[in-house]
């Protein structure tokens, strides 16, 4: 990519030499390199609303309507299958299944539940006796002490760097004419 | 379903925008908005040199563009036809405003003159920008003190790559003309330059390299 400088140099080297097309092709390149202005955000809303427009629309977006039909038709054509087998598929399940195997299940789900909260509690406890440990060492004074500074520190610096870098990084251009 | 509609609609030509937006789109109507409204903007800003006024224009513009998009013939470019409407809107207000070129004497940074931007479309790294700043607000004062329709024309043709045929159409000229101000324009912007210390002074000078060019030479290899 070439920088302004050299375009610039190109342009007037072209015109010099009074060639127009490489001038014109140079003077090009050099004006892309101006800043484009943008308008502030919401200018679209704007525009909709001042050319008396409905804020959102998404015609656009919707399929042709043979195919929503199409897809419809299908959807029905499924479930009009599906239905179809319910109730051989409810008999299958019914001549599988016995009492017995399904409180036998439920008890087995309940013992699962049980060990997974201990498992839980456990984890929690360990959790715990790490928070308060970590309590103690935090608010020892000389500890504490030093945490502070150093937070007080990073925030003055952090203010500094933004401080230093904001005008940099703003979207605001100012001319200096 | 409203992100698909907006990918959907940048990928459409600008006449099937039109045809959509007539046909009551109103993603159609936000998508002309979305396409054109930095140019659009880019050039209104650097005729009036005040981004509320241009940004008020713009919105005029495009509030004009879709009450009469009827009146588009889509074998014309859109843009071109946008460019028009902002071309004679900005026409009105300077007209109204008596308000020709920005007055030499450096103006309140605060006030006129600041507008929001977007980094320049060829400006990649940093280092670089910052070592084009200069030049570039150079080139804008340049282009801020030359007369309003050689400015535009410039812009128009340079910046948004606008025809001869366009270029007759947006500014109501025959071509002609146009080839005759665009190469007024050309030279006006290069005396800019010249007395903003940009370019070499007269034809002894321009044998010389330019200052900023030889103080940039140093830094970059040859062409």
């Amino acid at each position: 990519m070439r920088q302004a400088h050299t375009i610039l140099r190109r342009w007037l080297a072209a015109e010099r030499r009074g060639g127009a097309a490489a001038s014109e092709r140079a003077l090009a390149e050099l004006l892309a390199w101006l800043p484009e202005a943008r308008p502030r955000p919401g200018f679209a809303d704007r525009v909709m609303a001042a050319a008396g427009l409905p804020p959102t629309y998404s015609a656009v977006a919707a399929p042709p309507i043979w195919l929503g039909r199409a897809l419809v038709a299908v959807c029905l054509l499924l479930t009009a299958v599906a239905v179809a087998y319910l109730p051989a598929l409810a008999m299958l399940v019914a001549r599988q299944l016995t009492l017995a195997d399904v409180l036998s299940a439920m008890a087995q789900s309940l013992t699962a539940a049980i060990d997974y909260l201990a498992a839980a509690m456990a984890i929690g406890k360990t959790f715990a006796a790490l928070y308060e440990a970590m309590l103690r060492v935090v608010t020892a004074p000389p500890l504490a002490l030093a945490w502070l500074s150093t937070l007080v520190f990073s925030t003055l610096t952090l203010r500094w760097l933004a401080r230093l870098l904001s005008p940099q990084r703003s979207p605001r251009y100012v001319p200096t004419h | 379903m409203r992100r698909s509609a907006t990918r959907e609609t940048a990928t459409i030509r600008d006449a099937e925008l039109v045809r959509r937006a007539l046909a009551g789109s109103g993603e159609a109507y936000r998508e002309i908005v979305r396409r054109f409204e930095r140019p659009v903007m880019s050039l209104i800003v650097r005729m009036v040199r005040d981004p509320a006024t241009a940004e008020d224009l713009a919105q005029e513009t495009f509030v004009k563009a879709f009450r009469n998009l009827r009146r588009y013939d889509p074998r014309r470019k859109l843009a071109s036809w946008l460019f028009k409407i902002a071309h004679n809107a900005t026409l009105d207000h300077l007209r109204k405003k008596s308000l020709d070129t920005v007055p030499l004497e450096p103006t309140d940074a605060a006030g006129e003159g600041s507008w929001e931007v977007l980094p320049a479309p060829a400006a990649a790294a940093p280092d670089r920008r910052a070592e084009s700043a200069e030049l570039l607000a150079g080139l804008d004062r340049a282009l801020a003190r030359m007369r309003p329709n050689y400015r535009e024309i410039l812009l128009l043709r340079f910046r948004e790559g606008l025809a001869y045929r366009d270029l007759a159409e947006v500014m109501e000229l025959p071509m002609g003309t146009v080839k005759i101000q665009l190469h007024r324009a050309r030279k006006q912007l290069l005396h800019e330059l010249e007395k903003l210390g940009l370019a070499p002074a007269g034809a002894e000078a321009a044998k010389q390299e330019p200052a900023t060019s030889r103080r940039v030479a140093t830094k970059e290899s040859p062409e």
